[in-house]
């Protein structure tokens, strides 16, 4: 059988159609096979108007079932004289079924009557006509509404359905509307008769629509590439911009505009960013990479001369407002516009974004000297805080937010400030995502993780710090960011350093140790998180971070080398060792003083071994090398295993115990050095 | 076709489709969404068609009168038709073919959720693009003054200075013809340059602020005495008021809330006010 589900509705969010359309093929492939129709190969269509479905191979109806029930006992069901009885007559009548046709069976509760009935399988028929409308209204969507004088919610409203089972309608009413044959071309046109389900897609590319997603996207590349290819240009395919563009058109047809050569002048991010996130045009660029006048627009409807024109004239409108806000920012020098940002607030209660500026003049300084860096970097981190906000004041940033940073930078640069100073402002909002670069430049780095350590600390002195999945402040992106940073280019820097020297110029006073702390926990949960996310065994980062890690970006290696070491069976070994030891020593008394040796052999082993491995493990924590440490620790894992094998640690001579126990303590100090190993020791 | 003839034909083609031909409402406000037309008639179970045209000002939008496309005020022809018909956006299409935009243009309809915090106001729907410029905000209201709105009224805005620009051929809005006489340069052009420079350089931030807080007790002292169509009207001009401060910057992002909050009970608390006396 062949099924078609279209779902015709008012243009979907871009972003709303590809969830939908995932759930709706992985939903309609289980309606089918939870009915017993077997497996149905499920494709997915969908333009901005439609969501689709088409279903093929499935059976047209379940197989039949036998159903047993279980009736009265046997004893219950015939009388004396060997007739049925009044209950046996009831049960019979109540499953529809002859008296006759009921039979007895010995059972482990005794003898009972049961009832046969073969149950029809569903027809496909059935199981669509009463599942395709759950279907529908069960797409999950981000964000819903109501329409008209329906309760109905729904992404935008739905305004008509096709429902085709082979070549017959299946009727179902949803939101107000029935389903037929009947779909929807073009705005404008006629509605067009679906004949069967497999007419669907060459019914609609005949009037110019294209319902499959990959094959809409293919397109627009292949005619954009060739558009630019003829005046050998390149189309710059960003990806967030092309895949919204599939979603925003039915029927592409790319065209190549251009725009006055003088605004290239504007900086390369407010052309971008006004062709991409304004006007969803991608940028062309010539062979040296250089933004051309070009851009690539992607049209839905209309006559391309026109719309053409049309296009052209808006983006140079935006470029003139662009070009108007940037001639009017550049009467001022950036650093005159410092002052300016007492009217600005940061957060209620958190007071200007001027005190910002002044307390990231003052942190930066002692962030870059933490983070290593020397000379003119050093000296420009003081300048590189100070500035770094005063771009919120501009009518470029006022006009693209989104390019925060990057106009202080251009701006910086136009004013006189030095290339370190500007890169650094440029980057300070780096990285923006999880799959987004870290600064490049060394000051930018520093003014990066004091820009994030400042809002941290003051958001969570607030008590703004998220909860549950909610963080409309950014801040677990801010802490992520930190991690990132420190992981990648500092990784010996300790963070505690940092963030108390941020809420010191926050002058927290009696709080900012307690706030300290909370901010140190919650980046030791993001970095957790993290390397989790990234792959690594939840116990092993676990036991790294429970051996304290105040320099972050060394989790990371200390969590490699503990991968690594538990490849070796040994490793589980010593683990197990360690955690016995462990919680020998929770029920031991406190250190006493002295002790001897019992004189065990096992007991002059471990101290040996000890005595050789404690030096080594100390010079590899010092070089960081965790493969090294976890090498000459597994060198106690033999002298452990036999002292737990024939010494008694609970002696009962007080300085003999004493000194064995005092043997456990540096076991398990000489193992905990990169991770607790005792949380990996299993349930022994 | 003239800016005034765009007028005439958006008013025919509405009438014909049923709408009351309103007019302006004399109180000063960001959106024609606040004319007592749309704020108070989106409420309640009442069918209700009208479209009219709403002078807006958007003090921080003012340019001086220098640049092509931004302004101090705007001219809005606001439509809403309650309930939301099924064939809205085809009949929206029909208005735009009576204004000579056919087929050989691309219009598209692009996400984008409206919001009116102040009036406690929000709904989802579309910007509409006409060969890629923004020329109609068309929304299916949620909500209106902070209640859920059933049924629901969609609102289609057009922006008359830019679709007139655009039939006109003209880059800039002051080229607009708004008559066969006079431009729209030789109307508006002093306006805007004086309103921008007031609200950006002269406004006196202590009076704005003086101005809101005695409006908007005036507004309290008008809903007690249940006059919540005055109390509306002050809470329009404290709406006003918060736009011109924020044009001087004089406003924080922590105030800014606070104000709009105000603002928002206000609205709120006339939507409550003649709900209960329709419904009575």
């Amino acid at each position: 059988m062949e099924l078609l589900l279209e779902i015709g509705v008012e243009e979907l969010p871009a972003a709303a159609v590809v969830p939908a359309l995932d759930w709706l093929v992985a939903a309609t492939g289980k309606l089918i096979a939870d009915a017993g129709l077997g497996d149905a190969r499920v494709r997915g269509y969908s333009t901005p108007r439609r969501l689709a479905v088409h279903a093929a191979g499935f059976a047209p109806q379940a197989p039949d079932r036998v159903v047993r029930t279980r009736g009265p006992s046997l004893r219950a069901a015939y009388d004396e004289a060997g007739r049925p009885t009044a209950a046996l007559g009831g049960f019979a009548r109540a499953q529809g079924v002859g008296v006759e046709t009921l039979v007895a069976e010995e059972g482990p509760g005794g003898a009972y009557i049961y009832a046969q009935r073969t149950v029809l399988g569903r027809t496909a028929r059935e199981v669509l006509a009463e599942g395709l409308g759950d279907l529908v209204l069960g797409v999950p969507f981000a964000r819903t509404m109501r329409w008209g004088t329906l309760a109905v919610r729904y992404a935008r409203p739905i305004r008509w359905i096709v429902a085709l089972l082979d070549a017959e309608p299946v009727a179902i009413t949803v939101a107000n509307v029935t389903s037929g044959r009947l779909t929807r071309g073009r705005r404008g046109e006629a509605p067009l008769v679906v004949s069967e389900p497999g007419a669907y897609v060459s019914l609609l590319a005949e009037r110019g629509i294209v319902v499959d997603r990959d094959e809409r996207r293919h397109r627009i590349v292949a005619q954009g590439d060739a558009l630019a290819h003829e005046r050998a240009l390149t189309v710059d395919w960003r990806t967030e911009t092309l895949d919204e563009v599939v979603d925003l058109v039915e029927s592409p047809h790319p065209f190549l505009g251009e725009f006055p050569a003088e605004a290239l002048s504007l900086p390369e991010a407010v052309l971008v960013t006004t062709m991409t996130h304004h006007q969803r045009y991608l940028p062309v660029r010539d062979a040296r990479g250089a933004l051309a006048p070009f851009f690539l627009g992607v049209m839905n409807h209309g006559d391309e001369a026109v719309v053409r024109l049309g296009n052209e004239r808006v983006l140079r409108a935006r470029l003139a407002d662009a070009r108007f806000f940037y001639e009017n920012d550049r009467r001022r020098p950036l650093a005159d516009r410092v002052e300016d940002l007492a009217a600005v607030t940061f957060y209620t209660g958190l007071g200007s974004l001027l005190a910002r500026a002044r307390r990231l003049e003052r942190l930066t300084p002692r962030v870059a000297r933490a983070m290593g860096l020397t000379g003119e970097e050093l000296a420009q981190a003081a300048r590189a805080g100070r500035l770094a906000k005063a771009d919120q004041t501009t009518d470029l940033v006022r006009e693209l937010p989104e390019l925060e940073g990057i106009v202080g930078a251009r701006y910086a640069l136009e004013s006189g400030e030095s290339e370190v100073v500007a890169a650094a402002i440029g980057e300070q909002y780096l990285p923006r995502g999880p799959e987004d670069d870290i600064p490049a430049s060394p000051l930018g780095r520093a003014l990066a993780v004091s820009d994030k350590l400042d809002a941290l600390v003051g958001l969570f002195s607030a008590g703004r710090e998220p909860t549950g999945s909610e963080d409309p402040l950014g801040l677990r992106r801010a802490a992520l960011g930190v991690i990132r940073i420190l992981m990648e280019m500092s990784p010996s820097v300790a963070v505690a350093e940092l963030i108390a020297a941020a809420a010191e110029t926050w002058e927290l006073g009696a709080r900012s140790g307690e706030v300290a702390k909370q901010v140190a926990a919650f980046l030791h949960t993001r970095l957790e998180v993290l390397l989790v996310q990234r792959g690594y065994r939840p116990e092993v980062v676990a036991a790294v971070l429970a051996a304290g890690a105040d320099a972050l970006g060394e989790v990371k290696a200390r969590v490699e080398a503990l991968t690594a070491f538990l490849a070796d069976p040994l490793a589980m070994d010593l683990a197990v060792s360690h955690r016995r030891a462990a919680r020998i020593l929770r029920k031991a008394p406190p250190e006493g003083s002295g002790g001897r040796s019992g004189g065990e052999p096992a007991e002059l082993e471990l101290e040996a071994a000890l005595e050789r491995v404690e030096p080594e493990l100390r010079r590899a924590l010092a070089q960081g090398d965790y493969a090294a440490f976890f090498r000459a620790a597994a060198a106690l894992r033999a002298p452990v295993d036999r002292f737990f094998d024939e010494v008694t640690v609970m002696a009962e001579e007080a300085p003999v115990r004493d000194f064995r126990l005092s043997l456990l303590r540096r076991t398990v100090a000489a193992c905990s050095g990169v991770a607790d190993l005792g949380r990996l020791g299993g349930t022994t | 076709m003239l800016l005034q003839d765009v007028i005439f034909r958006l008013g025919e083609y509405w009438a014909g489709e049923g709408c009351l031909i309103g007019l302006p409402y004399d109180v000063e406000k960001g959106a024609g969404t606040m004319n007592p037309l749309t704020f108070f008639r989106a409420l309640g179970p009442e069918p209700w068609r009208v479209a009219y045209v709403e002078p807006s000002r958007r003090p921080a939008d003012g340019r001086y009168g220098e640049n092509p496309n931004r302004l101090f005020q705007h001219l809005q022809y606001q439509v809403v038709l309650k309930p939301s018909p099924d064939n809205v956006q085809d009949v929206y299409l029909g208005s735009l073919e009576r204004l000579g935009i056919g087929p050989e243009h691309d219009v598209r309809f692009v996400e984008d959720n409206w919001e009116a915090p102040t009036l406690g106001a929000w709904g989802l729907g579309w910007e509409v693009w006409l060969d890629g410029m923004e020329i109609t905000q068309f929304t299916y209201f949620q909500q209106m003054g902070g209640v859920e709105l059933s049924p629901v009224s969609v609102e289609i805005t057009y922006g008359l200075e830019r679709i007139t620009a655009y039939l006109q051929g003209v880059e800039s809005v002051f080229d607009v013809k708004v008559s066969p006489d006079v431009t729209y340069r030789q109307l508006y052009l002093d306006a805007e340059y004086q309103q921008s420079r007031y609200a950006f350089e002269v406004a006196d931030a202590r009076w704005l602020q003086e101005a809101f807080t005695s409006a908007e007790a005036e507004a309290r002292r008008a809903l007690d005495a249940g006059l919540y169509l005055a109390a509306y009207d002050l809470a329009l001009r404290c709406s006003h008021l918060f736009n011109l401060m924020d044009a001087r910057r004089a406003v924080g992002v922590s105030e800014r809330m606070g104000l709009i909050e105000r603002i928002r009970s206000l609205t709120h608390q006339a939507a409550t006010a003649h709900l209960a006396r329709v419904e009575g």
